[in-house]
């Protein structure tokens, strides 16, 4: 299959116009001896062919689609309306290219204008940008900004923020030096506030929590940015969100003392997709504007007096700064950002709280129901949202497996991240898991339990 | 092309008018007719000490962005309250940016420094010098 | 025309969207969680009903142009079909519902699509291995940046030693950019009067304290250097690498092998090059490719077969990641469905239309327009608008005029080193006949521009809004709507 229409005589006839006999001349600049002949792949094939061997590769990823999931761990599995396809996949959006002529892209930059304004609604804070590849990268860009803002390099982490988070930050600015990365240890699966306070100095850019955090707690973010900003009120105190239906029920970012808030809006109307494209969200105070990496759109008037919308304080960006910009990045993440307006105007703010709402109801019965079964404890007494992290009485990989081979995938196993929680497993759980499926869950644990020395376990 | 007399120019295109030891920076018509509209206008705060050829600051148009640099050395004593944004966190009804655009060398003036050295103005050019070095 | 803003259209209880039931008992958060972390009201978003935001995205729709609607020859970007079984595929549930911590047993699928995807990089690049994890060409290339930096340490390089990235002038902003995040300095290259690099330049600043001399190749004017061998030489004759921003792959795919040409790394945007959707501008994918000695720096972890399954594994010397997860997925779906239905053949063709294409053009429109570098191009080229300029029109006038005939401007003000630069690049898609329309319709313009400037200086005039002021809206940002 191919999607050039160019038929030999169109071929002919255009080489003739140009006054070159064949398509081969131009590329003599290339060596000669560097020409290649031919690709070493398989031969063109039709449409039919391509939909069998690709679907053929999804089939077999099936499996894990039949078994209910409690998989979260900074990707949070939602129900998607049919609103939200139906708008992405009309083509005026999908097919069109970065809105730099303005007046072509009404349309694009209007979403993302109301996009924007749902991310500051949502996060608390007064400026969003159009988005950022995802939370992870976003993260980083926050530390760059915090490095930049204040001229100093401490940066002070949560060891509860996402673990690969933690990874892209060190991958970033560990080679360079460009900022100094320290861990808050954590106390009873939350942030060690008198760390904190202990450790915030006048060298400290910024500090990070995640909230909730990567075990699923909640921290007690407006306290802790108290505490950063009586330190030093110029540190910027960064809140990381991986979960945002979470701000169904919390205190925002804003109201909670952040400058920045950045985080990871998949949940907003992206499916898990194997991890991406997803969805990287920031918003900042008003203070921090010409620092906000990316696109923005702002709005104006045409020639007419007309309200319109354009990219605007476009000198800050890579194409105009270059060397000198703050950030790199030049694609981003619109359509995933377009997923996420369509997302949250229709739930709106009762369907969002009441999904919210709803979530955190049947987590807790499921962190009932866990906790009641012997061996199982909540790894910390702390409140939640829609994900917890539990202590088990057995080696959780022998637990998972158990519950895999009775088709449900329970959980992340929490040793992954960390030594500290190779006994733990963290279950999140949201309107896609429903009563049958957490009982189900429970009683698969129960009996794990009891047949703790059955020959199942043996094998293993 | 308006090059006043009486000013001392650099090659980034900055003037300095210097006065009983006062220096009053701003940019020219030809770095104007570069950057085209300007937008916004970050500069060195007050009491901040510039070394000549040193950047100060930056200059933003809605199409490019330029650095600033100190055609002589000194203490910032005042900014031009026109061309900034905000005070503090706090907007200025005043904005006016593109005082620069219409009139750089008079109401778009960006700073006043008490300069440290008279003679550093001979490591620039003159109005005269400057108009050839624009040509 | 529809001029509402989502929030203009919102009024408390109108929402249509309704909750499931509960199923279990209710836990309200008032009395399960701390007072002093609870919000006192949620948050503030719109209340429409389902048909009124339907009908809300649709119009705004409406009022955009896209690329199965109209031509767009923006130079750079390889504005080419996205075809519609890619999108298909991208939909399957095997693709889209998998949780990115699966057990990669039940993900083999996921994997191996991946592997599969690298595996046919290598052969059209000729590299020895790629990571998928960038999710953009600039991503991509600070990818490369930290693998330069891993590289030189692990040769005992000290700190500082090789500080230095070569960048030519005609550079996209996004090269000198990634190199500052990547902790270099940069050295701007000279362009020579042919737009080739200027050799002279390139050899007063290459050193020992070079890490990197990154191209793009073709160049941002479209032209293949005449001088890659030599400076392939003279770059690692200082032990210095050469990378390759592979934003114009699609002039030379399947011609050339970038590797055999002397890179030792690159980015590929799948955006571009392999027809995935630029959505408004994103998601794309930036996957970097190296060379044997780079492997090891990759970023992990990687798929791999391992004889009897997909695995993934970290590379011994990795730089760590770059993002968490593995990459954007599903570009990798349609970049694959694309390179199997074009299959090796197809591939090449390709690149021999784009450039075709654009040569077609190229000699249909040298006489209207100055052009600066007059070479054969490959799959894209440079004007100037500066005539035009003169007689009181410039490119931005051009390009706006462009938008009423219903042609998407081409790429603007782009490369630097061209004054009042036009880049275009149709791709390999564009039938004669639209190629013949838009040399037709710049021939209007042009005529508009000698007879009545004031027709192009003003335009558009038929688009959904008029020129737009852009100084106010950077001197006066308004970022966000606010209630009234």
């Amino acid at each position: 299959m191919k999607y050039y229409p160019h038929t030999e005589e169109e071929v002919t006839d255009m080489l003739r116009s140009i006054g070159v006999s064949s398509v081969d001349e131009f590329f003599s600049d290339i060596p000669p001896d560097k020409i290649i002949k031919k690709l070493n792949l398989p031969p063109p094939m039709s449409e039919y062919e391509v939909v069998k061997a690709i679907t053929e590769l999804s089939q077999l990823n099936e499996s894990c689609l039949k078994k209910p999931s409690f998989l979260g761990a900074g990707s949070y599995r939602h129900f998607i309306p049919a609103v939200v396809n139906a708008v992405l996949s009309r083509s005026e959006f999908y097919t069109s290219y970065t809105p730099y002529q303005a007046e072509a892209s009404q349309g694009i930059l209007q979403t993302i204008f109301e996009y924007q304004t749902l991310i500051c609604a949502l996060t608390g804070l007064d400026v969003s940008n159009a988005s950022l590849y995802d939370g992870s990268t976003a993260c980083a860009e926050a530390v760059s900004m915090a490095i930049n803002h204040t001229g100093k390099k401490e940066i002070l982490y949560s060891a509860a923020l996402h673990p690969e988070y933690v990874e892209v930050l060190k991958t970033y600015f560990n080679p360079s030096g460009m900022a100094i990365l320290r861990e808050i240890p954590l106390s009873e699966g939350t942030i060690d506030d008198k760390f904190v306070e202990e450790n915030v100095t006048a060298n400290t850019a910024g500090v990070i929590i995640q909230n909730p955090n990567c075990l699923g707690f909640i921290e007690r973010a407006e306290k802790i940015s108290k505490a950063v900003k009586e330190k030093n009120s110029k540190t910027l105190f960064i809140i990381a969100v991986t979960e945002p239906h979470s701000l169904g029920i919390l205190k925002n970012p804003g109201e909670c003392g952040a400058d920045i808030c950045i985080g990871e809006g998949a949940g907003l109307g992206i499916p898990p997709s194997f991890g991406g494209p997803y969805l990287g969200f920031m918003a900042v105070k008003a203070a921090l504007l010409r620092r906000i990496p990316g696109r923005l759109v702002g709005q104006t008037i045409d020639a007419d007096g007309k309200r319109a919308f354009c990219l605007t304080l476009q000198a800050r960006e890579q194409h105009i700064r270059r060397d000198k910009a703050a950030s790199n990045i030049c694609t981003n993440e619109a359509l995933c950002a377009l997923a996420a307006s369509v997302y949250l105007s229709y739930l709106g703010k009762s369907g969002f709280s009441a999904l919210a709402r709803l979530n955190f109801s049947r987590a807790v019965y499921l962190k009932d129901r866990i906790t009641s079964i012997k061996g199982f404890k909540l790894l910390a007494d702390r409140p939640f949202f829609n994900e917890f992290t539990v202590k088990c009485p057995d080696n959780p990989v022998k637990i998972w497996r158990y519950l895999s081979r009775h088709g449900i995938t329970g959980g992340f196993v929490t040793g992954k991240w960390r030594i500290e929680w190779a006994d733990c497993l963290t279950f999140c759980v949201t309107e896609l898991n429903d009563k049958d499926g957490m009982d189900r869950l429970a009683d698969y644990l129960e009996s794990y339990c009891r047949d703790e020395v059955s020959s199942e376990c043996m094998i293993n | 092309m308006n090059i006043p007399e009486g000013l001392f120019y650099t090659k980034e295109h900055e003037w300095v008018k210097t006065k009983n030891g006062i220096a009053t920076i701003g940019v020219t018509e030809y770095a104007v007719n570069q950057l085209g509209d300007i937008v916004f206008v970050e500069l060195a705060k007050t009491g901040e000490v510039l070394k000549q050829f040193e950047s100060f600051g930056v200059v933003e148009s809605v199409k490019t962005v330029s650095d600033l640099y100190a055609p002589v050395s000194g203490e910032v004593i005042e900014r031009n309250p026109a061309l900034l944004q905000d005070f503090d966190g706090e907007e200025n009804p005043d904005f006016h940016p593109e005082y620069i655009n219409e009139d750089p060398y008079g109401k778009g003036w960006l700073l006043k420094i008490r300069s440290s050295d008279e003679e550093e103005l001979k490591n620039l050019m003159t109005a005269e010098q400057y108009k050839d070095f624009c040509k | 025309m529809y001029d509402k803003l989502i929030f203009e259209i919102s009024k408390p209880g109108r929402s249509t969207f309704s909750v499931s039931e509960r199923g279990v008992p209710e836990s309200r958060p008032e009395e399960n969680l701390p007072a002093e972390v609870l919000s006192r009201s949620g948050p503030d978003l719109p209340e429409v009903s389902e048909p009124d935001l339907i009908r809300h995205y649709t119009n705004l729709s409406a009022k955009n142009y896209g690329l199965d609607s109209h031509f767009y020859p923006l130079g750079s970007c390889t504005m080419k079909y996205n075809p519609k079984v890619n999108e298909r595929l991208a939909a399957l549930p095997g693709f889209t519902d998998i949780h990115p911590y699966s057990d990669t047993d039940e993900v083999q699928g996921a994997l191996k699509l991946m592997a599969v995807l690298e595996k046919s990089l290598c052969e059209i690049s000729g590299m020895r291995a790629f990571t998928l994890q960038p999710a953009a060409g600039a991503h991509g290339e600070l990818t490369a940046m930290l693998i330069a930096r891993a590289y030189f340490k692990d040769q005992g390089a000290s700190a500082g030693e090789r500080k230095k990235i070569l960048i030519p002038d005609s550079a996209h902003g996004t090269n000198p950019a990634s190199a500052v995040l990547g902790g270099f300095e940069t050295v701007e290259i000279k362009s020579d009067e042919r737009g080739n690099v200027d050799l002279a330049c390139l050899e007063s600043h290459l050193d020992e304290s070079v890490a990197c001399l990154m191209l793009t190749m073709p160049n941002t004017l479209g032209v293949f250097d005449e001088n890659m061998k030599k400076i392939s030489a003279m770059v690692h004759e200082k032990g210095a690498l050469l990378y390759l921003d592979g934003a114009n792959l699609n002039a030379i795919m399947g011609i050339t092998r970038p590797a055999e040409l002397g890179f030792d790394m690159m980015h590929i945007n799948l955006h571009k090059t392999f027809s995935t959707p630029h959505g408004g501008g994103g998601p794309g994918a930036g996957p970097v490719g190296v060379c044997e000695k780079l492997v090891p720096f990759l970023p992990g972890p990687r798929p791999v077969f391992n004889g009897k399954r997909y695995i993934f594994e970290e590379p011994e010397k990795s730089i760590g990641r770059v993002r968490a997860f593995y990459g954007n997925f599903l570009i990798f779906v349609r970049a694959l469905a694309y390179i199997f239905s074009l299959g090796g053949s197809g591939i090449r063709e390709s690149a021999r239309m784009a450039v075709l294409n654009a040569n077609y053009l190229k000699e249909k429109l040298k006489s209207m327009f100055y052009v600066k570098y007059d070479r054969k191009c490959l799959h894209e080229f440079v004007l100037s608008g500066i005539w035009q300029k003169e007689k009181g029109a410039g490119t931005k006038d051009i390009a706006k005029r462009l938008l009423d005939f219903g042609f998407y401007a081409p790429t603007t003000y782009f490369p630097l080193i061209v004054e009042e630069a036009l880049m275009i690049e149709p791709t390999e898609t564009e039938s004669r006949e639209t190629l013949d329309s838009f040399v037709e319709t710049l021939k209007i313009i042009d005529r508009e521009i000698n007879e009545n400037p004031k027709q192009v200086t003003t335009a558009p005039h038929n688009t959904p809004v008029k020129r737009l002021d852009e100084v106010t809206a950077a001197r006066k940002p308004v970022l966000r709507w606010t209630k009234p």
